[in-house]
């Protein structure tokens, strides 16, 4: 069951207010994807017109060539994970799974119990009256145990403390090698999850800036550290991310990656090359300052 | 194995270092089952596309070999190629980079040889 | 095998309100036994239709059902969307499946209230015959129609509020609150109750013959069913 995603030229405004504007991708294939966007970047909104919660304003996305908006065998396949209060269910957890278990033809009830398990899930405790934590457990539980085609976790993790982040993330892994699947994880802090991504996609103020594989885009950008005189004289020209200077050293990160030539080049200026990490390269493409 | 990975090298490229390592100092012998990509993937919480990259550079490479339905092995020979490997990777790195600072300090390759030998001496 | 999304839903809301319905019937028991018990001094019994759709046989546990009912699938319609219909979408429900399986579910809900309250007032008859008060019982059929109508249009009068302030702003939602109290007093009227709010009065809406209250009232059903289903055809799910 390969499923291809396809936006094409979404845009979605609130009330006058543009929140997505023209945003296309394709995402093929069974594969870990990371959204990475900052706080009101448009994450949500974008993930909320691939579950169909919300009509683009304009454009679609299809799965499988099928447009996901009010049709039955698409919004079946999807399973949109959000970290949102539980204060009118009630009815305790395994009940609460296992009423919605009748809504996916995938649903594991078996793997459910085990999760609820390792995340120490308390089964006798009312779903409303569970702790921040524990709901945020719960949801990552229906979305995993789900088994969904499209399985979406917007910063799903976020009420999770860090011992059962750790969990949520080996669950993810494991469950996906053993389930391959679209899995979809929005998150505004990288350096926790990046690892885990296979492709990466980046939004900033509604609009898709970066879609790549992730270990090309962690390949897209140099540190380069040695004297100042040195440093700048090398990184004239080149798309500079952030610079930085230290007593007579210098730090500056640029975009893009350096020909065997200039490879040469840093070393004869006895320059210190090195990778820079998603999360600079995230911060730096996603400054509000930004021209 | 490492207990945990460098941000700042590509982590294919650090699945592929590991093994290699692992071969280099005798921890994984010709023959031997490499990790499986399940034990690294949940070890490191890492994309399996990622470490099947770096396995893939490995067989490549010549390095390691599929057995189908049972995993990677590390190939006969995998040890000496690696030996040389690192041989000249020692001389382009260190060598490179000692003398970079004898430069800087004014040490001369006479004394960088006296140097060697007295810390050869010290070791025994 | 794809299970029929509409009759899941049907179904699993049919038994969510279906168990609020049984503890609302008790409550109704209780009152209707505390209300004869304090109010009985051997009244005429008088059960001809007109009597009973005036209101003027209150004594039955049939008339205390219909005059009940009304505020209680009410409140159940009111709550039939916001955190309802976030449920089903999230669970990869559409919302055309979502709204024919709330159709069907008031559906149920209208039939099995009324099979509740027949039984009842069936109990009721035979203590009465038992205690030897002679009896000339006939309660027509069109009576038990009212009450599958009353439950069926006061549902959707309910669920129409809701999705009213869920879709458009709040103001809207009071003009729907409007038109709700419109469609009660005319519901009301034309089947000869009297509503004690001197706007209803007001209206003086005329008591129309059983075949055309019949049909206002289905057309009333259709009518409001339609808008609620073009308000919410389209909705955002809210967090």
């Amino acid at each position: 069951m390969p499923h291809k995603i396809k936006a094409d030229k979404v845009s979605l405004q609130f009330q006058n207010k543009q929140v997505l504007t023209n945003i296309s991708f394709e995402l093929e294939g069974e594969k870990i994807y990371g959204l990475l966007g900052r706080n009101g970047a448009g994450k949500t909104s974008l993930l909320s017109v691939l579950a169909a919660f919300v009509k683009p304003t304009s454009g679609s996305i299809a799965v499988d060539g099928e447009h996901v908006f009010e049709n039955a065998n698409v919004m079946e396949q999807i399973v949109f994970i959000r970290d949102v209060k539980m204060d009118d269910e009630n009815g305790k957890a395994k009940k609460y799974m296992k009423d919605l278990s009748i809504f996916r033809p995938n649903f594991d009830m078996d793997y459910a119990e085990r999760l609820i398990q390792r995340f120490k899930l308390p089964t006798d405790t009312e779903v409303s009256k569970l702790s921040r934590g524990m709901q945020s457990a719960l949801h990552a539980i229906i979305g995993l145990a789900s088994r969904c085609p499209i399985t979406i976790f917007d910063e799903a993790y976020l009420g999770m403390d860090a011992p059962a982040r750790e969990i949520f993330y080996e669950e993810v892994l494991n469950d996906f090698m053993e389930h391959p699947r679209t899995i979809i994880l929005s998150t505004h802090l990288i350096s926790e999850m990046e690892s885990m991504f296979e492709e990466v996609l980046i939004i900033d103020q509604g609009q898709m800036i970066m879609h790549e594989d992730a270990e090309t885009l962690r390949d897209s950008g140099v540190s380069v550290t040695g004297a100042v005189e040195q440093v700048d004289l090398f990184v004239n020209g080149k798309h500079i991310l952030k610079e930085q200077v230290l007593g007579g050293t210098k730090l500056a990160m640029i975009y893009g990656q350096l020909s065997e030539q200039e490879i040469e080049e840093a070393k004869a200026l006895k320059l210190t090359l090195g990778p820079i990490t998603l999360q600079e390269l995230f911060i730096h493409l996603t400054k509000e300052d930004k021209q | 194995m490492r207990s945990s990975l460098d941000e700042n090298k590509p982590i294919f490229q650090q699945i592929r270092e590991m093994i290699e390592d692992d071969i280099v100092n005798g921890n994984l012998k010709e023959e031997d089952q490499a990790p499986s990509t399940n034990q690294l993937v949940a070890y490191y919480k890492i994309n399996p596309a990622t470490v099947l990259k770096g396995f893939n550079q490995l067989v490549d490479a010549g390095i390691l070999y599929k057995k189908r339905g049972v995993g990677m092995f590390v190939a006969a020979g995998a040890y000496q190629m690696l030996r040389e490997q690192r041989k000249q990777a020692f001389q382009e790195q260190y060598v490179w980079s000692m003398m970079h600072e004898a430069e800087k300090l004014g040490i001369s390759v006479e004394e960088i040889k006296n140097m060697i030998d007295s810390m050869k001496e010290r070791q025994g | 095998m794809r299970k029929n999304k509409t009759t899941v839903v049907g179904l699993s809301m049919f038994q969510t309100i279906g168990s609020w319905m049984m503890w609302y019937t008790g409550i109704l028991v209780v009152l209707h036994i505390a209300s004869t018990a304090t109010s009985y001094t051997g009244i005429e019994l008088n059960l001809s239709q007109s009597a009973l759709i005036n209101g003027e046989a209150g004594w039955s546990i049939l008339n205390t059902a219909l005059t009940t009912s009304k505020g209680f699938f009410l409140v159940c319609g009111l709550l039939s969307m916001g955190a309802v219909i976030k449920y089903y979408v999230s669970n990869g429900v559409t919302r055309l499946d979502y709204f024919k399986g709330i159709i069907q579910s008031i559906f149920y809900l209208s039939l099995s209230f009324t099979a509740v309250a027949a039984l009842l007032f069936g109990l009721e008859v035979l203590i009465i015959n038992m205690m030897g008060i002679e009896t000339n019982i006939h309660v027509p059929l069109v009576f038990y129609l009212k009450i599958v109508l009353d439950v069926i249009l006061f549902y959707l009068v309910g669920w129409f509020i809701a999705a009213g302030f869920y879709r458009l702003h709040v103001w809207f939602g009071f003009v729907c609150i409007a038109i709700a109290v419109l469609l009660a007093f005319v519901q009301s009227g034309i089947w000869g109750e009297s509503v004690p709010i001197p706007l209803f009065k007001l209206m003086n809406i005329y008591e129309v013959s059983i075949w055309i209250a019949i049909l206002i009232s289905l057309l009333m059903i259709v009518g409001v069913s339609v808008v609620i289903r073009l308000l919410t055809k389209e909705v955002r799910i809210k967090d």
